[in-house]
């Protein structure tokens, strides 16, 4: 059966939790407005016990552009966040391709020090960070309540990230490598986005047939953002034809809301048998919400002992006008949050067998 | 409306696997020039992207080799001599190896390092040796006893037992001791596998290998000697038959493990697994032949080539010689195209006499090409005069113009040049040399000056087409293997691209008249498929690593050479649509050598030595961009004469403006500044609002 799985904006979610007087914040210093928005929220409603944020560093190359301007905005960031919290702000440097583990201890690390009730913010947050973090925290029998948040900005740019790597496992999800892929086919599930990076290496990497190949397209995406979005389908099933010299099936594109990281996660158990599948291959390119509900399903089938490839092009360089703004709603900044876990419970898991 | 599928719809034959039945379209050309990688021997494999080397590597398959004995009307491509081997292989990105490179196993960086060497070591081993058990398991299940015999493998797995019960008698193998049979062997193995993904899996500093593994760690490659010494001595393979081991994705961490040289990464996260190759090859045992896969312009550093292994250059072997009548890649060509005809709904092209002309048909001369790209009522206008020339010699070329457009803009070039050299004699007061009479152009002297011509004509062409804002025209078979540059990706591109424009042409129009005109394909058709390729060469290369960087060196480097080639009205460079630089200038700067490896690699751009007109400039390299980009940039496709000669300083110039390169110090700051380049992070947003 399928939980509640409540999510909304923040104050409204907050509120509904009155017995939580304290959470730990984890979020990101970022080149973007958005990034502090949520840990802003939660500060102001008096509710943060503890701030830490990770300062997110390029690597260091001649090709990288923009750098000044880079470093400019995350100074400007981190004393905006010094000036609003003050003595309960941590912030910890790490750079975008540092070795997964480091990523590892960080998570580990923040398990030691923070309360037992965590939001984790996602908005500017890479997928190579909180993918592991998220994990950790619900492995973790001590966190009590975790809430995901995500902070619409006012506009993207149009150029988002430059330089994709290689498609590689996002940590702790490289699948099981010693499953005999010739007999087994793979489900492939792509979550539609604005950047098709690479994707030609995610339909060569994987072995699978047409019938467990499905694009979550988010729906209704924020006008015009649907035009990008079908380039973005269009992209994948030229390139489709152009490996398996046959059409994608039209059934392949399956629509779920922009926002509801809770109907793209049944989406998932429903194409995955349960969520059993012995192989399954994610690529979170979409939205953060339905890149949540990825992240979900490796967690809930990680702890159910089933492992789950999910993959991704990490570019070397996100511009530092991904977005800008932050879009409000009724007059306050627009962030929404996910309850994952409340009193123990874990939201998102796999259906009974 | 044509229902026939394209022929070459499925780009690439060995990734993306099973779905493609490659006996039928394996193409054996290249097979005689690289005759060690089926000898005993270690062999790095070096091509760019798009040579066919995962074609030639995939014979090493066992599942591949099973395809073939399946298929009695294409029988495996190698002579029997070539065929004693077992292959066993690994794909370092898909196995996760590389990985294991992601985990810290102790604060202090050179324990780290060592100890991340012998972990991966030892999963590399196992890896190894689990696909080595399973590609003799899968022969003595699934192939036939007298194949089996004609390679030197025993159909007994008893005999396979046997070696295992040696193997675990190895002292590089203690830790298979307690197995016996080929069966818990393989399950020792993924076993142990299972505990090195498990730390990477985990990702946690508390979770270490567990004790028995950690205590038995084995160095690289000896438990696979140690296992084919068992095989042999169990006779499961004969004595002469070799066990080849093929790293995949070895490239990768080649072009990773650059790039930290580059960048001087202490951390040392690739060069560490790269190490521990270039170790095994250079170990000197001769028990196990390894076979890597490697970019150009990239070389392992403790091995030597001819000592330690065999270096085969599938780009050299490709690159077509001057005059040779033999050259390899227009036979690979025409054979790629034929197989891929034959298993089509177009077999009927396959066997007639040179499929490829027929299909394609000759490509125009340049004086056809030139008569095309001009004007048709007034083809003369494109010859430009300039104020002061002599009425009659405007009018003669004029005139010509209208019969012969090529050869009147050939005569405006040269007069153009001997103008220049006047001017030049009058500076030098060389008053000896006679005066240039303006009355020689009626002769049309450009006309006997056969390589001068030569020379000029494709530069002629498109400068042609540019005056009548058109672009040049390619069709015809010489043409697309021209473009192809020696590339057997860009040539089934083309050829798809072509077969595509031709499908929706003929579904728009009247199926039957089309039919009719087929083969030759139409020119236009041909042209607009060639230039659809040409464009899609180009979106390529934001697909590659580092792809959106490169594709801003391609379009610097593209536009240009287009640039000059158009304003360079006396065609004083008609070699210029290449640079060159000298080989200790592009030294000194590691960002700019990086880039243009880069792109030589994943085939944007073609590198040759170049031996300059002055020895002083000393030893000097030239690039190309790629044929099949020369209709999206504009370029003329032969490299003939000398092309532009560049200094790096120069070029760094070009990329620092073109947000290639971030300037790297006060004087490229101040370079952007003053060329009014200077970068700003404001873009458009993603749907087009101004900001």
């Amino acid at each position: 059966m399928t939980s509640i799985r409540p999510f909304g904006p923040i104050g409204w979610i907050l509120n509904k939790l009155p017995q939580i007087k304290q959470w730990s914040v984890l979020g990101t210093i970022a080149t973007e407005d958005r990034c502090l928005a949520a840990a802003q929220a939660v500060f102001r409603s008096r509710l943060a016990s503890d701030i830490t944020l990770l300062k997110i560093l390029d690597p260091v190359s001649p090709t990288i552009r923009f750098r000044k301007e880079v470093e400019s905005r995350l100074t400007k960031r981190e004393r905006d966040a010094n000036a609003e919290f003050g003595s309960t702000l941590s912030i910890h440097e790490m750079e975008l391709l540092c070795v997964e583990q480091e990523i590892g201890d960080f998570a580990s690390d923040f398990l030691q020090r923070c309360g037992d009730n965590v939001i984790v913010d996602l908005s500017t947050m890479p997928k190579r960070f909180f993918f592991p973090v998220l994990t950790r925290l619900l492995q973790s029998s001590r966190i009590v309540n975790l809430i995901a948040t995500y902070s619409l900005p006012e506009r993207y740019a149009k150029v988002l990230e430059e330089d994709p790597d290689e498609w590689s496992s996002l940590p702790m999800y490289g699948g099981d490598p010693l499953i005999e892929t010739r007999t087994t086919p793979a489900s492939l599930i792509i979550g539609v986005g604005y950047q098709p990076l690479k994707i030609i290496e995610i339909l060569d990497h994987v072995r699978f047939d047409a019938d467990h190949v499905k694009l979550l397209f988010p729906f209704p995406s924020i006008p015009p953002g649907f035009v990008e979005n079908w380039k973005f389908v269009a992209r994948i099933k030229s390139e489709w034809s152009k490996l398996r010299g046959a059409e994608l099936p039209s059934d392949a594109i399956i629509r779920v809301p922009i926002r509801d990281a809770s109907i793209a996660f049944d989406q998932l158990i429903a194409h995955t048998n349960d969520g059993r599948a012995s192989s399954v291959v994610l690529a979170p390119f979409g939205p953060k919400p339905i890149s949540l509900a990825m992240c979900l399903l490796g967690i809930a089938r990680r702890a159910e002992g089933i492992a789950t490839e999910i993959g991704y092009t990490q570019p070397h360089f996100y511009h530092p006008e991904y977005s800008s703004g932050v879009a409000t709603r009724d007059g306050v900044p627009a962030v929404t949050a996910y309850c994952l876990r409340l009193g123990g419970r874990d939201l998102f898991s796999l259906p009974p067998e | 409306m044509n229902s026939r599928r394209n022929p070459f719809h499925t780009l690439y034959l060995t990734e993306g696997a099973e779905e493609v039945d490659l006996p039928p379209v394996f193409s054996p050309v290249l097979l005689p020039h690289v005759g060690p990688l089926f000898l005993p021997g270690n062999v790095v494999l070096k091509g760019m992207q798009g040579t066919g080397k995962s074609m030639l590597l995939s014979l090493l398959e066992t599942n591949v080799r099973l395809a073939f004995w399946s298929n009695p009307e294409h029988p495996y491509p190698l002579p029997n001599q070539q065929c004693r081997f077992v292959g066993a292989g690994i794909n370092l990105s898909k196995s996760l190896a590389l990985k294991l490179n992601e985990l810290i196993f102790s604060k202090d960086r050179d324990e780290n390092i060592q100890r991340s060497k012998n972990v991966f070591s030892d999963f590399f081993n196992c890896w190894i040796l689990r696909d080595l058990l399973m590609s003799l398991r899968r022969l003595m299940t699934d192939a036939q006893v007298a194949r089996l015999r004609a390679i030197g493998v025993t159909e007994y797995s008893r005999k396979l037992d046997k070696a295992m019960s040696l193997l675990v008698r190895d002292d590089s193998c203690a830790f298979l001791a307690g197995n016996s049979t080929a069966d818990e062997v393989e399950k020792a193995l993924t076993k142990r596998l299972r505990a090195h993904l498990d730390l990477v899996s985990s990702l946690s500093r508390d979770k270490r290998l567990p004790e028995e593994v950690e205590r038995t760690l084995t160095h690289a490659g000896e438990p696979i000697s140690a296992a084919t010494r068992a095989l042999r001595s169990a006779k499961v393979i004969e004595s002469d038959v070799n066990v080849f081991v093929t790293v995949d994705q070895f490239e990768v961490l080649l072009r990773k493990k650059l790039l930290e040289d580059d960048a001087d990464d202490k951390r040392e996260q690739h060069r560490r697994f790269f190490d521990v190759f270039d170790d095994l090859i250079a170990n000197r045992d001769r028990t196990v032949s390894y076979r890597l896969g490697s970019r150009p312009n990239a070389f392992l550093e403790k091995s030597e080539p001819e000592r330690d292994y065999r270096d085969i250059d599938l780009d050299s072997i490709l690159q077509k010689q001057e005059h040779s009548k033999n050259a390899v890649f227009p036979r690979f060509a025409e054979d790629v195209f034929i197989r891929r005809l034959a298993v089509s709904e177009y077999r009927e092209l396959a066997n007639v006499r040179r499929p490829m002309k027929h299909t394609f048909g000759s490509s125009p001369t340049a004086a056809k090409r030139a008569k095309l790209c001009a004007s048709r009522e007034h083809p003369e206008k494109v010859v430009r005069f300039d104020s002061g020339w002599p009425k009659d010699v405007c009018k003669f070329l004029s005139d010509l113009g209208k019969d012969d457009v090529l050869s009147a803009k050939l005569g405006e070039v040269w007069f153009r040049q001997q103008i220049a050299n006047e001017i030049k004699r009058g500076k030098k007061k060389q008053p000896e040399t006679p005066p240039f009479d303006p009355n020689e152009v009626f002769e049309r002297p450009w006309e006997s000056r056969t390589w001068w011509k030569k020379e000029r004509k494709a530069l002629a062409v498109l400068q042609i087409a540019a005056s009548n804002q058109q672009r040049v025209y390619f069709f015809g078979e010489a043409d697309i293997v021209a473009l192809s540059g020696e590339n057997i990706l860009a040539f089934v591109s083309i050829c798809r691209e072509i077969w595509e424009s031709w499908g929706l042409a003929q579904a728009e129009t009247d199926p039957s008249v089309k039919d009719a005109e087929f083969p030759p394909f139409d020119y236009l058709r041909q042209d607009a498929g060639i230039r659809k390729a040409s464009k899609l060469w180009r979106e390529k290369i934001a697909a590659t690593p580092q792809g959106n960087t490169l594709q801003r060196l391609i379009d610097v480097i593209g536009d240009k050479l287009h640039k000059q080639l158009i304003e360079d009205r006396r065609m004083s460079y008609p070699g210029g649509n290449g640079l060159s630089f000298a080989e200790h200038d592009l030294e000194s700067d590691p960002d700019v050598k990086r880039l243009f490896h880069d792109a030589t690699a994943e085939g944007f751009l073609l590198q040759r030595d170049h031996t300059p007109k002055t020895l002083s400039r000393g030893k000097s390299v030239k690039w190309y961009p790629h044929p099949i980009l020369a209709p999206y940039y504009e370029l003329t496709v032969p490299h003939t004469k000398e092309p532009r000669y560049l200094t790096v300083a120069k070029f760094r110039e070009w990329l620092v403006r073109a947000n290639v390169l971030a300037p790297k110090n006060a004087a490229d700051e101040k370079l952007a500044t003053r060329t009014g380049n200077r970068r700003s992070s404001k873009q458009e947003s993603l749907f087009g609002e101004a900001e």
